[in-house]
């Protein structure tokens, strides 16, 4: 099945497949590194076939443009820079050094958003709420980073980025943090599954707003989970899977 | 039209003086200094831009007022979207003519199911070539292009300039030339390999 999505990759670069086809492509590339360098090189090779159809457009066009421009706000940008420094007072005494290093990385988000709502926080009561939620999503954080019994487990996901899984089983509570995450764009979410007995359960789906190249999310009330899993979903994600997982990690 | 592109005492174009990877370097720039707002960026790239939209646009869609459409929407959506341009992941004109390829590929495919799109794809004699004046750079970029296709099996050349040119599906395509549909996917594949080879594309 992945061999023969993966040979519509020059039909896609052309623009010819069915509208149910290149949703199905799209789901396999966010999957596959290697059909991105590919895909490029075959997109820029079709964009030079435009060269043999140079024609001047009406001169009116421009204006009309330009007019529409001044009226049209730009979209934020998809990937944040999620730099952070001074992650100190995070650093649990019971953890490896190495291993929590690895971790807080993938935590700048987090205290982006944090900081970022720290300087709105005089201004808005909103932001001061959002804070506080933010705040004791960080206790919790912190709480299952500080388990005494916490573990590590940890996996390549089959697009090439990474997930850890920090269970603290005291808690009930697990840590999932995924870094090197390629961008899935406007169409599809990444979404956490619980996996136990039954079907898998959603655990979260990582927001449209937070597909940077890492991110963090904190997955309480673990009951019977025995595995986590990932999988590539419609935007806003699905009530149960619709593709394989790209990883999947025991928790025990 | 354009003012009929001056020609080098034996007849050919004179060779474009910026280089194509300059050239590119350039477009990523001004898409970079749009993502920041800039509208006198806007206005340079557009400049820079619009006949390659405008001419795909017109030979997928055919109807001079739909192209007008189509380039239209195509440079909002450059305007909207540079923002989440990554040049780490190509050439900024790449992105917009795979913008602008995509919106006249759904705005032929959603207008006509029934008119005449088989008489679209003459890429070596097609109606409009020899009318059009091009710039300078272009016209050796056409060459290049032409002289690349020829180098493509029947199968593969036919396959690929009825999907860009005509906007096809692979299963459309398959029906017209009445191949397997299978093949003609494996085709369109292994010709634009071929191509991105005898170009010497990198991204």
């Amino acid at each position: 099945m992945t061999a023969e999505l993966h040979t519509l990759v020059g039909a896609y670069a052309l623009n010819a497949l069915s509208a149910e086809e290149q949703a199905r492509f799209e789901q396999h590339l966010a999957t596959c590194a290697a059909c991105h360098s590919e895909l490029s090189e075959l997109q820029a090779t079709a964009a030079r076939l435009a060269d043999a159809t140079w024609e001047a457009p009406p001169a009116g066009i421009k204006a009309r443009l330009m007019d529409a421009v001044r009226r049209t706000a730009q979209d934020r940008p998809l990937r944040a820079s999620p730099t952070h420094s001074g992650p100190g007072r995070w650093l649990p005494s019971l953890l490896a050094a190495a291993a929590v290093l690895a971790v807080v990385a993938s935590l700048g988000a987090f205290f982006v958003e944090r900081d970022r709502l720290g300087d709105a926080q005089q201004q808005q009561r909103a932001a001061a709420e959002r804070l506080s939620v933010l705040e004791q999503q960080e206790d919790a954080v912190a709480s299952v980073l500080s388990a005494p019994d916490v573990r590590i487990r940890s996996a390549t996901l089959d697009n090439g980025g990474s997930v850890r899984v920090i269970v603290a089983p005291s808690l009930n509570s697990a840590l999932i943090a995924m870094d090197d995450l390629p961008i899935l764009g406007d169409r599809y979410s990444y979404q956490i599954w619980r996996v136990g007995r039954g079907d898998p359960v959603s655990g979260v789906v990582m927001p449209a707003d937070a597909q940077h190249r890492s991110g963090t999310q904190l997955l309480d009330h673990l009951g019977k989970t025995e595995a986590i899993a990932v999988t590539v979903e419609p935007q806003g994600g699905s009530s149960q899977p619709t593709s394989d997982p790209i990883a999947s990690i025991a928790l025990t | 039209m354009n003012e009929p592109t001056p020609l080098h005492p034996d007849g050919r174009a004179p060779p474009s003086r910026v280089p194509r990877a300059r050239q590119g370097a350039v477009l990523d720039d001004l898409l970079g200094e749009v993502a920041r707002c800039d509208e006198s960026a806007f206005s340079a790239l557009y400049d820079k831009m619009s006949p390659a939209v405008f001419g795909l646009a017109r030979r997928v869609v055919r109807d001079p007022a739909r192209a007008e459409e189509v380039a239209q929407e195509v440079f909002l959506q450059v305007w909207q979207n540079a923002t989440r341009f990554d040049s780490d992941r190509g050439a900024a004109k790449t992105w917009i003519l795979t913008l602008a390829h995509r919106r006249a590929v759904d705005v032929v495919r959603r207008d006509q199911s029934s008119t005449d799109r088989e008489q679209r794809y003459d890429w070596v004699s097609g109606p409009d070539h020899d009318a059009v004046a091009e710039e300078v750079g272009t016209r050796l970029e056409h060459e290049q292009v032409r002289r690349c296709l020829g180098t493509l099996t029947d199968l593969q050349r036919e396959a690929i300039t009825l999907a860009y040119y005509g906007g096809y599906t692979y299963m459309e395509v398959s029906t017209l030339l009445e191949a397997n549909s299978a093949t003609v996917k494996t085709r369109m594949r292994d010709g634009l390999i071929r191509l991105r080879d005898c170009l010497g594309v990198t991204r």
